[in-house]
């Protein structure tokens, strides 16, 4: 009401007074809807906040997913060895720490854009034919994923040498992150895709609300939960230099989203088992309610039905389960999925035999289809001054001295 | 004071009503877009058929739909002796059959559940008598039906031939029912928004007759 009155009375005023009221009234009134005190009031300012780089591990796993990713895959040029791949995880890993922290790249052209870290972490995971150049030295055990009969893998979106997944609560942070990353790693590795994609935006749910895919479903609801992570998410033992790393395996699954639209709400449900609504199985009340696989309906058949997608995904081997950390995609041209990205610490025992069940029978393979495919090793994480996949590259630690202008934010860039 | 009020309260009906027609037209022809996409696979016919009376069992049982299947399919078939189905089904275009291995005399129950090509499951269940049989189970016909059926392991369904509800009688007994059940819902809540619409509008006549 007082805004109103306040108007009138400044419409009023500039009509007597004349032409400089009219300046004088009209900026009253912009200041008045700008206020600082207003956009304290409305929306907390979330772009300073900052996820650790250093540590044991490599964050962007556990790391609570931002709302925006952008995957990178690299391939290794022609000729490159050991030596070339050494000098640039070195100058990735520096561009990380500084761009992760809220700090320009070392020559970043745009350094206010690097001032709003959004919770940017930057993730490097290595190929089988990176981890076969390092043999016999170093040998994680990774293979590539067997065949699936479905997948109709575009070599476009297949596997590479590196893997640098981006991700912020804020796009042009990712951006230029991606930008930097990209020009540094330009001499030493050509760009074979960049997988855009996203979550609902930060603010939008309250936090840790299980994502919904595009098809509507709520994607994730089993997940690993922290007591599980040394066993099935950290490697342990498998290779010296690899403890505290672990796998990751993306999957581009493309979505059928015309013949979706075909699909009621019925025949939804039913080739997941869960509810769209809430994502309560079709035997519970919440989301995190076990599905009952027993129960019957009026018929006497399966409320869940055993080809459903929650029945074949779902094992008695509780080993066979792994971090989820996807994400979803649209693009330009009406395509549209899901980057599936998993973490688990042994793919071949955790994953594999979940994708075979799937690939053998899954009533939403009518609807889905795995078009890229890839798996990394994600090395541990690297302390102040060191760089990310040191003990893989089998080179001694850095220095004292290395560490300490790492701290000066001198070193780093040979 | 109150006779403004009053032509206000009128005249906000009438704008109401008549802007709840063009919607209603709208949701209407959404209606009519979404249409294809409610009309599910429906069970056309069966052998044997529901409710009939044959003196044998047949090799197998067969159940025919208005669209192509996908599966996956279930089908049990329940008789005095226990579980008849001998096997998996098998699914050919629109028809699913099922071995059956011949059993006793009485009441069988055929329950099924197929995944149409549109992803929607069509279950039932198909009642029916035979009237000869192997002669090897205990109990007569009829009578003794709904006791064999008991006898079944568990997740069998509970067959029981008087209690059949409408789902499976009148699937069975063809396209007839579809209509109703695929629009009858749309009827009654455009109906239903007719109805409130020409409410309110009439009110703001009355209210203001000028």
């Amino acid at each position: 009401m007082t805004g109103m009155h306040r108007r009138h009375l400044l419409a009023g005023g500039a009509a007597a007074i004349g032409g400089t009221a009219v300046g004088w009234g009209t900026r009253g009134l912009r200041s008045e809807e700008t206020s600082p005190a207003a956009v304290a009031a409305g929306e907390a300012v979330t772009g300073g906040e900052t996820e650790p780089f250093h540590g044991v591990h490599q964050a962007g796993v556990v790391t609570p997913p931002q709302a925006h990713t952008s995957l990178l895959g690299l391939d290794l040029v022609d000729g490159a060895g050991t030596e070339d791949l050494t000098r640039m995880m070195r100058l990735l890993s520096d561009d990380a720490a500084r761009l992760t922290s809220g700090t320009g790249a070392l020559a970043d052209t745009e350094p206010e854009l690097a001032v709003s870290p959004a919770r940017l972490t930057v993730t490097f995971g290595f190929g089988p034919r990176v981890l076969r150049m390092l043999r016999p030295a170093f040998d994680p055990g990774l293979q590539e994923l067997p065949a699936f009969s479905l997948d109709r893998l575009d070599p476009a979106w297949g596997q590479t040498d590196v893997l640098v997944q981006v991700c912020a609560e804020d796009p042009v942070t990712v951006a230029h992150a991606r930008r930097m990353l990209l020009k540094d790693a330009s001499p030493f590795a050509t760009t074979r895709w960049v997988q855009e994609g996203f979550r609902r935006a930060r603010g939008t749910e309250r936090a840790g609300t299980t994502m919904r895919n595009l098809m509507g479903q709520v994607d994730g609801t089993v997940n690993l939960p922290v007591e599980d992570h040394a066993r099935l998410l950290w490697s342990e033992g498998a290779a010296a230099a690899f403890d505290g790393g672990t796998f990751l395996v993306l999957r581009r699954i493309e979505m059928d989203m015309v013949d979706w639209d075909r699909t009621d709400r019925v025949a939804r449900e039913f080739t997941v088992g869960r509810r769209l609504s809430d994502g309560a199985p079709l035997t519970g009340d919440a989301e995190f309610d076990e599905p009952d696989f027993e129960a019957t309906d009026a018929v006497g058949f399966p409320v869940i039905d055993p080809a459903s997608h929650v029945a074949r995904s779902r094992s008695e081997n509780t080993d066979e389960r792994f971090l989820r950390r996807a994400y979803n995609y649209a693009m330009p041209t009406g395509e549209s999925g899901l980057l599936f990205v998993a973490y688990a610490a042994d793919v071949e025992r955790q994953f594999v035999p979940v994708q075979q069940r799937l690939d053998e029978l899954d009533l939403l393979n009518e609807w889905v289809t795995t078009i890229g495919s890839a798996v990394y090793a994600v090395p541990p994480g690297c302390v102040e001054g060191d760089f990310v996949g040191r003990e893989m590259l089998n080179l001694p630690p850095p220095t004292a001295a290395e560490q300490a202008g790492a701290g000066n934010r001198t070193g780093g860039r040979a | 004071m109150t006779r403004p009020t009053t032509r206000g309260t009128a005249r906000g009906l009438a704008a109401l009503a008549l802007a709840l027609l063009p919607a209603l037209a709208g949701v209407l022809a959404l209606g009519g877009a979404f249409a294809p996409a409610q009309a599910h696979a429906t069970l056309s016919s069966s052998d044997p058929a529901a409710d009939s009376s044959v003196a044998q069992l047949p090799e197998e049982v067969s159940l025919t739909f208005n669209q192509e299947m996908r599966g996956p399919a279930y089908v049990l078939v329940t008789g005095p002796d226990g579980e008849a189905a001998d096997g998996d089904p098998t699914i050919d275009g629109t028809t699913v059959t099922q071995a059956v291995t011949p059993g006793a005399a009485g009441t069988y129950t055929i329950a099924y559940r197929v995944v149409s090509a549109d992803g929607h499951p069509v279950s039932g269940e198909i009642p029916f008598e035979i009237t000869e049989g192997t002669g090897s189970a205990g109990g007569s016909e009829g009578s003794g039906a709904a006791d064999g059926a008991t006898d079944d392991g568990a997740g069998d369904p509970q067959v029981d031939g008087e209690t059949i509800e409408s789902g499976a009688a009148d699937e069975a007994a063809g396209g007839e029912q579809g209509w109703w059940s695929r629009h009858g819902d749309h009827v009654l809540i455009f109906g239903g928004l007719f109805v409130v619409a020409g409410g309110l509008l009439y009110g703001a006549l009355r209210r203001n007759p000028a």
